[in-house]
């Protein structure tokens, strides 16, 4: 009686897949979500590779080459590079400059500043598409490795994608829409739409399938839902960064609210080994975007790395951070075309893993599709949409025939100066040598004053 | 009547041998044998062989059971760092407070991996031979039978045993000062100056394992003046006196041709300034209650009561007891184990105190051999006590420190590299450091200079350095939080801000938590 059901649940979500891969995109609709009913599944869930953990870090607002544009080995700066102030014309121009701490620029991000500075694949148009800003200029700014200690000692940990796209050309939104979907919205939305999103997401494939899955959310707060939020809460803040928490699905499931929980639980459950297979990180305070500072914002990401990297379940863990938009600052690179669909400029994305050659670069081009396929992939899930279907696969990044090593802290710093040792030689060679004067004092006098020695001299 | 009075007479002859009777060493011992040193009576031999067999069962038995305490990881992580064990080298300076034979001893077993043991069986290899030496020391002063009465007082005395089951410096000083007293004893006996110049090699030898050594000297020169003997020719306490100096000299040329001198000056400022860390009583109650409460009272007694015998010979034994004992009372810090060299001594009035009791007539020696089995008894129970259930006291060098062997493995199984450790004090930090290989910091060191051991690390804001994520972990232990109620508090306090979860406990055999170690985020 049990495998017919079973087989009907299977339908039903094969169904709402090729449906949604199909359509492939997900608009503000009051539709019914595509998440299957009933959990039996014929198919097994267990992972399909000795990754039993997956943790998803998504940031926000800054380019490939703004963070890592300097660093050597990556697709980076080009030497010489000069941006135009206006268009049309190569003079005046300027050049990308090092800052440092916060960037004091709030810079346009929006799918049209992004054509603005992409102009028609010229990369031109960075100055330009600040245009409002005081300082246009500013979009040029990059980060030496040294001012963002955490992404740097991240990227020599684990493996660099420098062709790793924004999915979406448009803001944060519909980029952290698209991660959880596989879905371009409509437009680039500024806020989250009164009516929520609709559409079947990651977590309705891990709910179908019963593999454990948990979002934590840094200063989580479970009252402030769809329905009560301002128009402002619904353009910042946790609705706008965990679609989930906005979906029409979450409002009708009781049963998803105890998967989102606040970040101090994603501590708790590394020390109590109870990491789900699937964890999403999202920060509300330290999402990096400007015009905060980085170096701040980025202690939240060596936290969170480093917990995991400090608990049990790291073994069989997979860290991967990336960034939803590049926020309007430079890169170099004209952003591509994934499945037919124009992509956003290159982000930062670095994957850390015991099972990742630490300090590696990978020159594939990739999109936050990849993490729907790899998630998909490793507990045979069905696929979102056609983008997450033909992602290029991050399975070949991870090398699973060696063992895992052992795990070494994110930005490790040391609380005191390294030791100044004496010279060991000299060490030995004056308490030896004291020894041995000691001993050959003491020998002496007894062989002098030696019973037997002295009997013998006795007349 | 007249047997037991003539032998009597003889074990009194034997005990109160008069000066001069026999001039030399050499002759006495001669005397006994022509081939081999001599052994007195068949008792007194049997004595001295339980002695070597107890005492060697008593420091080597379940040497490794508990791990060690922070003395001794200080220690075993010198020599290590001083071999090149990359596992240490990092994390513990080779030039701190003291000086360095005995780590230079040990070193060639520490050089690669984390060893914890192997500098125990050195440390109680000096302790059986200090226990041996109390036979040719109490044949020098009194006869056979006092020197084995002796071994056997010391073999099983629990604060010796105690401390020579650890990897501290006070044992091997004291084994080289035990030989400088018998040196003496023999140059005394003899008057023979040539013993003094062994006597000043062995007392240096002594201070070049810990320098406090160098107060036997002054205990030597005590007794010199006292007994008036040996004063010529003048060139033998000359020499020994300089060879004492000259061996004891050259802990700071070498600490400064090694490149350490800052470090080592640096230690002398700090214990000059160092406040008191126990009361005026301390020696007199913990570490006299650990030489056996029976055994001192026998040794006070014994003088007391046979005052009209006391010659040279007590003279010797109490310029040893008392004149390091006065410096100890005056120097600010007191140590449990720093009373080492007077151990001896102690066992060797006790032991003469109950020979010359049992020479008194039959009667009294029942009453010396009862007295000879309590003293006994009332050592060696607690002595066997404190091998089979280990202090948990956390008193510095009274023993290991349970717990902090699987805490600091804990940590090198678990703790990604890189990471640091906040602990109350400097005493976990050392364990935490030498087992589990990460950095660990003192939340009571402080940040006045003056005011803190220089190779400890001050947090100088707590609060800031875990914001900063400096410290992953906090540890919290039962023997610092009992030495200091307030830092205690503020590492729980601390614990609680930084959302501490307990991810390792290790407990007694009551189930109370001993040391807990929570894992922290910013």
């Amino acid at each position: 009686m049990r495998a017919p059901a079973a087989r009907r649940g299977f339908a039903a979500i094969a169904l709402v897949a090729a449906l949604l891969g199909l359509v492939g995109l997900v608009a503000p609709a009051t539709a019914t979500p595509a998440r299957p009913e009933g959990k039996a599944s014929a198919v097994d869930h267990r992972p399909a590779t000795p990754l039993h953990h997956l943790v998803v870090m998504m940031q926000s607002g800054h380019s490939f080459d703004n963070y890592l544009g300097r660093r050597s080995g990556d697709d980076g700066i080009p030497r010489g590079v000069c941006v135009p102030v206006h268009g049309g014309t190569s003079r005046p121009c300027l050049r990308p400059h090092p800052i440092n701490g916060s960037p004091h620029a709030n810079l346009a991000s929006a799918a049209a500043s992004e054509a603005t500075a992409v102009d028609g694949g010229r990369m031109d148009g960075f100055v330009r598409a600040q245009a409002g800003s005081a300082r246009g200029g500013a979009a040029l700014g990059y980060y030496p490795p040294r001012s963002v200690p955490v992404l740097t000692s991240l990227a020599n940990h684990g493996e660099v994608f420098d062709h790793w796209f924004a999915a979406v050309p448009g803001d944060t939104i519909a980029n952290r829409l698209f991660a959880v979907t596989g879905a371009v919205p409509a437009g680039d939305p500024a806020e989250v739409p009164a009516s929520g999103w609709s559409g079947a997401t990651i977590f309705d494939r891990l709910q179908a399938a019963d593999v454990a899955w948990r979002i934590y959310v840094e200063d989580y707060r479970p009252g402030l839902t769809l329905g009560s939020a301002t128009l402002a809460e619904r353009r910042t803040g946790q609705l706008a960064l965990v679609p989930l928490l906005a979906s029409s699905g979450f409002r009708r499931d009781p049963a998803l609210s105890g998967h989102v929980v606040g970040l101090g639980r994603y501590y708790a459950d590394l020390a109590h080994n109870r990491l789900p297979a699937v964890s999403f990180v999202v920060s509300t305070t330290h999402t990096e975007r400007p015009p905060h500072n980085p170096a701040v914002d980025q202690e939240l990401v060596r936290s969170v790395a480093n917990a995991l990297l400090a608990s049990s379940a790291w073994s069989s863990s997979a860290f991967l951070l990336t960034y939803d938009t590049s926020g309007g600052w430079y890169d170099h690179v004209p952003p591509t075309r994934i499945d037919g669909a124009r992509t956003g400029l290159r982000v930062p994305t670095i994957l850390v893993s015991p099972y990742v050659k630490p300090d590696t670069v990978d020159h594939t081009t990739y999109d936050s599709a990849s993490v729907l396929g790899l998630i998909e992939h490793n507990w045979r899930l069905p696929s979102l949409t056609g983008r997450d279907r033909t992602a290029a696969s991050l399975l070949p990044v991870f090398s699973f025939r060696t063992p895992p090593g052992r795990p070494a802290l994110i930005d490790a710093r040391s609380s005191r100066p390294p030791l100044h040792q004496p010279r060991s030689l000299v060490l030995y060679g004056g308490y030896l040598l004291a020894l041995a004067a000691g001993l050959g004092c003491v020998g002496w006098v007894l062989w002098r004053e030696h019973p037997w020695r002295a009997a013998a001299s006795r007349p | 009547m007249r047997s037991d009075f003539a032998s009597a007479t003889v074990l009194t002859r034997l005990v109160d041998e008069r000066a001069g009777s026999r001039t030399s060493v050499a002759r006495l011992l001669g005397t006994a044998s022509s081939r081999l040193p001599a052994f007195g009576d068949r008792v007194s031999t049997a004595l001295f062989a339980f002695a070597i067999v107890a005492g060697a069962a008593l420091r080597f038995v379940q040497l490794g059971a508990v791990g060690l305490n922070s003395d001794e990881a200080v220690y075993a992580a010198q020599a290590a760092s001083l071999a090149g064990n990359p596992h240490f080298t990092s994390l513990f300076p080779v030039v701190r407070a003291h000086p360095l034979l005995f780590q230079v001893l040990i070193s060639p077993l520490y050089r690669t991996g984390v060893p914890d043991v192997p500098g125990r069986y050195l440390a109680a290899a000096f302790g059986v031979g200090t226990v041996a030496l109390m036979y040719p020391l109490g044949r020098a002063l009194y006869n056979a039978r006092v020197g084995a009465l002796a071994a056997v007082l010391l073999a099983v005395m629990p604060y010796h045993v105690v401390v020579s089951r650890q990897i501290i410096l006070d044992g091997p000083m004291a084994f080289f000062t035990t030989a400088a007293l018998t040196f003496l004893a023999l140059a005394a006996k003899s008057r023979n100056g040539r013993w003094l110049v062994a006597a000043g090699a062995a007392i240096g030898l002594g201070a070049l394992c810990k320098e406090p050594g160098i107060i036997l000297l002054a205990a030597a020169f005590a007794f010199l003046a006292l007994s008036n003997r040996l004063w010529r020719p003048a060139r033998y306490p000359v020499a020994g006196a300089a060879l004492a100096l000259g061996l004891t000299l050259a802990y700071p040329l070498l600490t400064a041709e090694a490149g350490g001198g800052r470090g080592g000056a640096s230690y002398l400022a700090w214990q000059l300034t160092r406040k008191p860390n126990h009361a005026f009583d301390f020696y007199f109650t913990t570490v006299g209650a650990s030489m056996g409460a029976v055994l001192v009272a026998v040794a006070g007694l014994g003088l007391l009561v046979f005052a009209a015998r006391l010659t040279w010979r007590e003279t010797l034994l109490l310029s040893w007891v008392v004149v390091p004992l006065c410096y100890f009372e005056v120097w600010p810090v007191k140590g449990f184990s720093y009373l080492m060299p007077l151990a001896p001594a102690i066992a060797m009035l006790g032991a003469v105190a109950i020979v010359r009791l049992g020479a008194m007539g039959r009667a009294r020696a029942v009453a010396a051999a009862v007295v000879a089995l309590g003293c006994v008894a009332s050592l060696a129970v607690p002595a066997v006590a404190g091998i089979v259930t280990p202090t948990t006291s956390g008193l510095a060098a009274a023993g290991g420190t349970p717990g902090g062997r699987a805490a600091g493995q804990w940590a090198a199984e678990h703790a990604p590299a890189g990471s640091q450790f906040m602990t109350i004090g400097p005493s976990m930090a050392n364990l935490i450091q030498f087992y589990g290989g990460h950095r660990a910091d003192g939340l009571s060191v402080s940040p006045n200079p003056l005011h803190r051991n220089p190779s400890y690390h001050a947090i100088r804001n707590a609060d800031l350095a875990l914001r900063r994520g400096e410290y992953e972990y906090i540890v919290w232990d039962a023997y610092s939080a009992g030495r200091s109620s307030h830092f205690s508090a503020r590492t729980m306090e601390l614990v609680h801000r930084f959302h501490g979860i307990p991810v390792d406990v290790q407990r007694d055999g009551q189930g109370r938590p001993l040391i807990v170690i929570y894992q922290v985020t910013p």
